[in-house]
């Protein structure tokens, strides 16, 4: 297997390269009937933890069919006492069993002491959050050791004061933990949508290098707020940001994220071959 | 990043009665609003929640 020469991360070429779809059980089927059409998978760690009997079984069989990356929900990356240690070893016997490409988690806080937050916080934009955020990542590097990247979550609220612009806060924090980027250009959609964030400038700022991985969604409007809902078809401005993006020469592996209630899986497959045809 | 996270989670533990330092209070109210959503009970069948209202009637 190829690799790319990006930070310390021996972070598979060929992974990077392939149009895959989240994991959902329901297109079980549809899935392996069009192998052919999917290079990659991602599946949700946590849905994977002390997986034991047909559930083991059907991830061993995914990892043995597909190459596949982890996505993880609850790492917390920017809580100052670090990550849970219990979660790291879940983390880390999911990777053993499945052996991922990379995993990968938000960019926010999920966790404070022992309180679950139920929801992905903002980080503020200061030096003292990307020292943190740089501590726990080599921790958890330490502890799974698969290649770790970080996303950009949608943001709920922007905290005031900020001394990096969005952009250069994550590229702080990747550079200096040397780890790869997990780019949800939906989330900078959402972002422009509630908070006025401009996308492009966000993508230009970005070391596109350590994208490994691009995420393609679909919300809506509820009210005054746009829903990162996972529940539609990606819309036209997130194929315009994804254009720009490959425009810039970006390449990554392209993961189409959907949630229930789920549409044919032919409709997915529809969307990475727009995906693959604007790559082209 | 100690202050934010407490502030955080007394607002969280007071709906937003509390005000996260340079959080705006309206942009926070979002933040909640996205935390009950992903954390919403699975919803009762419509069915068994009248036979409940029913019974409790009775």
């Amino acid at each position: 297997m190829a690799e790319a020469a990006v930070g310390d991360a021996a972070v598979a070429a060929d992974v990077r390269n392939g149009y895959g779809v989240l994991y959902r059980p329901e297109h079980r089927a549809a899935l392996f009937a069009n192998r052919s059409r999917i290079d990659a998978i991602e599946l949700i760690a946590d849905h994977w933890f002390d997986a034991k009997g047909r559930k083991a079984a059907e991830l061993d069989l995914l990892a043995a069919e597909f190459p596949v990356t982890l996505h993880a929900l609850k790492t917390s990356v920017g809580t100052v006492e670090g990550p849970d240690e219990r979660y790291l070893r879940k983390i880390a016997a999911v990777a053993a069993r499945v052996k991922p490409a990379w995993w990968s988690d938000h960019l926010c806080i999920t966790r404070i002491g022992t309180t679950n937050l139920g929801a992905f916080a903002p980080l503020p934009r200061t030096r003292e959050a990307v020292d943190v955020v740089v501590r726990n990542i080599r921790r958890i590097r330490e502890r799974v050791p698969v290649p770790f990247a970080v996303e950009n979550p949608t943001l709920a609220y922007d905290v005031g004061g900020a001394e990096y612009a969005p952009a250069e806060f994550l590229t702080a924090i990747t550079e200096e933990a040397d780890c790869g980027i997990l780019l949800d250009l939906e989330n900078l959609h959402a972002d422009e949508e509630n908070l006025g964030h401009e996308p492009t400038t966000f993508i230009a700022g970005l070391p596109l290098e350590r994208v490994w991985e691009i995420h393609l969604a679909g919300g809506y409007r509820l009210g005054a707020e746009y829903v990162d809902a996972h529940q539609r078809a990606v819309p036209a401005r997130t194929w315009d940001l994804y254009e720009t993006f490959v425009r810039r020469g970006g390449r990554a592996l392209t993961i189409l994220e959907r949630e229930a209630p789920l549409p044919p899986f032919e409709n997915l497959l529809n969307e990475l071959d727009r995906a693959r045809l604007v790559a082209a | 990043m100690i202050d934010y996270q407490r502030a955080l989670l007394a607002a969280i533990n007071d709906d937003g009665t509390s005000a996260v330092p340079n959080v705006d209070r309206k942009e926070f109210q979002r933040f909640l609003a996205v935390r009950k959503r992903k954390n919403r009970p699975l919803q009762t069948k419509p069915g068994w929640a009248k036979i409940i209202t029913f019974l409790r009637r009775t």
